[in-house]
């Protein structure tokens, strides 16, 4: 049985790769035609750690309301 | 010859007997032999010279079943003891003499106090022997559990001091229970200290089944305390392997009994108001043992309560903060990537703008339509005079087209 899905990133791993894409595009390392390909990337990336965030906090306000 | 019939003799030594003894009068003597017959004493008085114990005297005395009966319920149990052989007494007698039976001491009368001094000269010897032996204070040092719950009574069942001690202690203010086994005894008479001693044996034989022992005798009459007096079984009661109390009714003494008991009460209810009091005080100590836990661990759960509560507090605002850190820390990539992308875009949109601005001024088209044209010959680009000649044809392109041309 193979895979369907890539097991999903951390947040920290995420976070990681948005900065990495990031600086390649300010130094240039990465060439209009896969420009596309990487935003579309970060944007996922970022919606992916933004999703996290908000689950966190949640489930925090509601830990602490629980007592 | 002059001589006497016997009788004669008798009745002249009657007579002057009776002359010179009209009143009884107090007489020291010890028993020697003591003969009871249809209830009178028939009783043998000696005196003994004090160093050879030789006798010196020696006298018949009686006292009649009536008498003895009278003395009886004066003087209780000590009677029997006055009247015990080898006894000294003080007795009260009417001197007679009888022409058949000689002289008889008609004993009407036994000095109490004089019995009592015995007695007591006799329990203070008693008393010696028991210090000597190391027994006064034997049984008091045994431990006494801090409950007494299973308790053996010696007593005798139907005496209302055991019926005393029974209510006091199970009808007590406090509802305490307690498991009292009854063992029978009589604490009176002749047979008092065997069936004490007896009792006491088979208490000692299951003495875990209890926690101590009580020994009842109900007050009332004035009856005896011989038996507690006793020292064999003061000795016993030294040595009982349980805590002994005593509940023995006393007018004003202690008895032998009750200076070798784990402790000696006046009556049987102190007695059992001892054994309660004494439970009382642990269940106190109890309490205020548990009042104090309690306080304890109230003030380190509060304490602890309390330390939770700021952990909590600090908790939540750290997490807050690490997330709202991480949320900043997201959204600053976000504005990051943004402008880097929207730079790199303008940037390159802007040279692709450069280079159709050069495109645009570089076009052919805006010169011709400026007034110039351009010169081919054959198809080839002109652009000066030098090689041209005559007849040589050429093309000049205008902006609204094309013509041949020839040199001239």
């Amino acid at each position: 049985m193979s895979k369907a899905k890539k097991k999903s990133p951390s947040y920290e791993e995420a976070f990681a790769e948005l900065q990495t894409i990031i600086e390649k595009i300010q130094n240039d390392e990465i060439g209009i035609d896969q420009l596309s390909e990487n935003i579309s990337r970060s944007v996922e990336l970022i919606k992916f750690c933004k999703q996290k965030l908000r689950k966190v906090d949640h489930e925090i306000e509601s830990l602490f309301e629980g007592e | 010859m002059d001589a006497f019939t016997l009788y004669d003799l008798n009745e002249f030594v009657r007579r002057a007997v009776s002359l010179n003894f009209p009143k009884a009068v107090w007489l020291y003597g010890e028993t020697s032999q003591v003969n009871i017959s249809g209830g009178h004493y028939f009783i043998e008085f000696v005196q003994r010279d004090e160093e050879s114990d030789k006798i010196l005297a020696q006298s018949s005395a009686i006292l009649w079943a009536d008498t003895a009966r009278k003395l009886k319920r004066k003087m209780g149990r000590k009677m029997n003891l006055a009247l015990k052989e080898g006894q000294e007494i003080l007795v009260k007698v009417y001197v007679e003499f009888h022409e058949r039976y000689g002289l008889k001491l008609n004993i009407i009368d036994i000095d109490q106090t004089f019995v009592e001094g015995q007695l007591a000269i006799f329990r203070q010897e008693q008393l010696a022997q028991l210090k000597k032996e190391k027994l006064l204070g034997k049984n008091s040092q045994l431990p006494l559990l801090p409950a007494i719950q299973k308790i053996a009574v010696i007593a005798s069942k139907k005496s209302a001091g055991y019926q005393d001690f029974d209510k006091q202690l199970h009808k007590n203010p406090f509802g305490y229970q307690f498991k009292c086994r009854h063992f029978q005894a009589f604490v009176q008479g002749e047979y008092a200290v065997e069936t004490i001693s007896e009792a006491m044996d088979k208490i000692a034989w299951q003495e875990n089944m209890f926690d101590a022992v009580v020994m009842i005798r109900g007050g009332g009459a004035k009856t005896d305390l011989m038996a507690f007096d006793s020292l064999e079984l003061s000795r016993k009661i030294a040595n009982f392997p349980l805590p002994f109390f005593t509940g023995i009714g006393h007018d004003i003494d202690e008895s032998l009994v009750d200076l070798v008991a784990w402790k000696a009460l006046k009556t049987p209810t102190a007695a059992a108001d001892y054994i309660v009091n004494h439970n009382m005080v642990f269940e106190s100590s109890l309490n205020e043992i548990s009042f104090l836990l309690e306080r304890e661990v109230r003030q380190l759960t509060t304490v602890q309560l309390q330390s939770l509560e700021t952990f909590s507090k600090v908790a939540f605002f750290q997490s807050k903060q690490i997330v709202e850190k991480a949320q900043d820390a997201t959204k600053f990539l976000e504005e990051k990537l943004n402008l880097a992308t929207h730079t790199k875009l303008d940037s390159a949109q802007q040279q692709i703008e450069q280079f159709e601005q050069i495109c645009k001024l570089s076009d052919p088209k805006r010169l011709l339509k400026k007034g110039y044209a351009i010169v081919r010959k054959n198809g080839k680009l002109q652009t000066q005079t030098k090689g041209l000649k005559k007849g040589d044809v050429l093309e000049i392109e205008f902006q609204n087209g094309k013509l041949d041309t020839t040199v001239d």
